[in-house]
């Protein structure tokens, strides 16, 4: 994309729909898994000693952690993140609008506090 | 005082000492230009990164609830009352996921701190984020009374307070709340935050000894599961016709275990503290990657859940000063029998800090909540940042002293049921916040009339489930699902009633084409990420522009 082409923001940002629906079954597998307690609400086979009830929800745990952060990971894919950055704002606003409605409020680009250069900072504690 | 076990006490009182003093030193760390704004007091300037949100997450969701509350009910009933938690906290995460990047994005964007904020704007209702933020203010009430039940029931164990005056039993009780008055007023959240360290710490390591040491004391796993499967089966106390609990969910309690599981993880992001929480983290997929990690909570909290049926085959006897039996005290009694006293001390302060931590966060959030959808919304419209930050911390004192109105009025023996009131109330609200944050299709007035009947109905539903022992209202969350004849979590159906009703009027008056409010947010505002440039509306008066009917 051409870095200087205005971007409406009033837009839904492109995404692979494919992979957000890949994430959406994903996502959705644990809850329907769980919520289906008669499939689980047995005490046999028994697991060192646990009854199925007990050691078959601990394996969800580990389960739906494992496709949440594939889920994490499709997501990120599947819609790489927009800036919404000077391409935001629109002609004739020399005032930035602020307390109006509507997209042309943003943009006050002089916000130290989202210009440190660490969209994704770990720690966040370096401002 | 005869019976005071003197060594656990001092070890109690070291740790939690330190933990104030860290809360008093947690105001110089990261320090910000002025604790004076509401922005800073309120979220830590909002910088926080995964590890610290992650420990704030888990000082948050991990709480008395998980170490007093659950296991108690796993003592006293079994599995329906008490394990539904585990499915409850593994599927919070993906409910999570989906939507709280979103109300992480819009909320970044546009300086909203509360999730009544988010409404006023996304539907430029006044009425609605009122409701709104009146529910979240209620509903973490009787959340915070369970901590404070919880550091009861330690301080309790331990040989404090009882006596038959009033203010002698209760005394211990005072001073913990007021310790924690003191320093969440000082500090704001970077109190919890800097403690959440210590608390996790402790608490891990508690749960790690008591986990390997204590199923082996005991008789092994097979010796738990048989004792607690023995005691499930036996009458019950109450009414020798049913059994006193439930071993594994039966044939008539699958829907119950169900709904309390899912109602219970669609409540629990609605509170304003939780989503203070999230809101402190320092980027959009931030709150997505800790979904991904927070279940090594999920599994903890399995873990002391069956601490409960350890109990049962250690044979605890939690009896109150009071001489009667008093379920909520199982756990706190079981280290005490069991540990040597100096480690029961370790175990009690990680018990009692743990639930510090989640009612400092808890008061604050609803104090927020208060001052920016309340005081300066409807009683003072051009308050200033500075005064906005007193009325908070003001506030964040009275959500205190009311949950302690709770824990003094209402019935202590079922705790697990002060938070299954309180999601009751907020799950009212999803709806109009979650819904919201991805059409605008809903009418304001029809999310207000589904919230009003929710609420209506879900209130009116608990306080008709009469206590078996006691006899009194709000005896429990469990009630008939209409047209299933099935027991199903209160929360639940109310949950759908108010959906179906804001459907229903929803479309009546968008075929009217009655109007519907100004949206102040874009499409776009609903994905930016940290990096993007933002407004800051907490000026005075930005709030005010939006058109009102």
């Amino acid at each position: 994309m051409d870095e200087h082409e205005v971007v409406d923001h009033d837009t839904v940002p492109p995404a692979n729909k494919g992979l957000l629906a890949a994430a959406g079954v994903l996502l959705a597998i644990p809850i329907v898994a769980l919520m289906w307690v008669s499939s689980y609400s047995k005490i046999e086979p028994k697991l060192w000693g646990f009854p199925f009830f007990i050691w078959y929800q601990f394996l969800w745990v580990f389960l739906c952690s494992a496709m949440t952060w594939t889920a994490y990971k499709l997501v990120l894919k599947a819609r790489p993140h927009r800036p919404m950055g000077e391409a935001q704002r629109r002609p004739h606003r020399p005032h930035g609008g602020r307390g109006h409605r509507g997209a042309a409020t943003i943009g006050d680009s002089t916000d130290a506090d989202l210009h440190d250069g660490q969209p994704f900072d770990a720690d966040g504690g370096q401002r | 005082m005869s019976n005071v076990n003197w060594t656990a006490l001092v070890i109690l009182v070291l740790l939690f000492g330190t933990v104030t003093i860290m809360g008093f030193m947690a105001t110089r760390w990261r320090r910000p230009t002025s604790m004076e704004s509401l922005d800073e007091w309120g979220l830590g300037g909002r910088s926080f990164g995964t590890w610290i949100t992650w420990f704030l997450l888990g000082g948050d969701l991990y709480t008395a609830y998980t170490f007093v509350a659950v296991p108690a009910a796993m003592f006293a009933t079994g599995a329906v009352a008490g394990f539904f938690a585990v499915p409850y906290t593994i599927v919070l995460y993906p409910i999570i996921f989906i939507f709280m990047a979103r109300l992480w994005s819009v909320s970044h964007r546009h300086g909203y701190v509360t999730p009544a904020d988010f409404v006023k704007g996304r539907y430029g209702s006044r009425p609605l984020s009122l409701a709104v933020a009146l529910t979240g203010f209620l509903a973490t009430m009787p959340y915070i009374a369970l901590q404070l039940v919880g550091i009861q029931a330690v301080l309790e164990v331990v040989g404090l307070g009882g006596g038959d005056n009033l203010l002698a039993k209760d005394a211990p009780l005072f001073i913990a709340f007021a310790l924690l008055a003191a320093y969440t007023y000082s500090s704001g959240l970077r109190a919890p935050a800097v403690i959440a360290f210590v608390k996790d710490t402790l608490i891990y390591l508690v749960i790690i000894v008591a986990i390997i040491y204590l199923p082996s004391k005991v008789g092994g796993w097979d010796a738990i599961f048989s004792a607690a499967q023995e005691k499930m089966a036996k009458p019950s106390a109450a009414d020798p016709a049913k059994p006193t609990g439930a071993f594994i969910p039966g044939s008539q309690q699958m829907w119950a275990y169900a709904t309390l599981g899912l109602g219970s993880a669609l409540a629990l992001f609605m509170y304003p503290h939780s989503i203070t929480a999230s809101l402190s983290a320092s980027g959009r997929n931030v709150i997505r990657r800790n979904a991904a990690i927070l279940p090594a909570y999920s599994f903890v909290l399995g873990l002391l859940a069956l601490l409960g049926w350890v109990a049962i085959a250690a044979g605890t006897k939690p009896i109150g000063l009071d001489g009667k039996p008093n379920a909520q005290l199982v756990i706190p009694q079981l280290f005490e029998d069991m540990f040597p006293s100096w480690f029961a001390g370790v175990a009690f302060a990680a018990i009692a800090i743990g639930a510090l931590v989640p009612a400092a966060i808890m008061s604050i959030a609803a104090a927020n909540t208060f001052t920016r959808n309340i005081y300066k919304e409807w009683l003072k419209p051009g308050a200033t940042p500075k005064q906005e930050a007193k009325v908070s911390k003001l506030v964040s004192l009275v959500v205190k002293a009311f949950a302690l109105v709770f824990v003094l009025l209402l019935d202590k023996q079922n705790a697990i049921n002060f938070q299954l009131l309180g999601g009751i109330w907020i799950l009212q609200t999803f709806p109009t916040i979650v819904f919201g944050l991805y059409t605008r299709w809903f009418h304001r007035w029809g999310l207000l009339a589904g919230w009003a009947v929710g609420m209506v109905y879900g209130t009116y539903t608990a306080y008709n489930v009469i206590n078996p022992v006691t006899k009194g209202h709000f005896g429990g969350s469990l009630s008939m699902i209409p047209g299933l004849a099935q027991l199903g979590y209160i929360a639940m159906t109310a949950f759908v009633i108010n959906a179906v009703i804001a459907v229903v009027v929803s479309l009546a008056l968008n075929l009217l084409k009655v109007p519907n409010g100004a949206d102040e947010t874009i499409k776009g505002d609903y994905f930016a990420d940290a990096g993007d440039p933002r407004v800051e509306k907490l000026d005075v008066g930005v709030h005010e522009t939006t058109a009102s009917p």
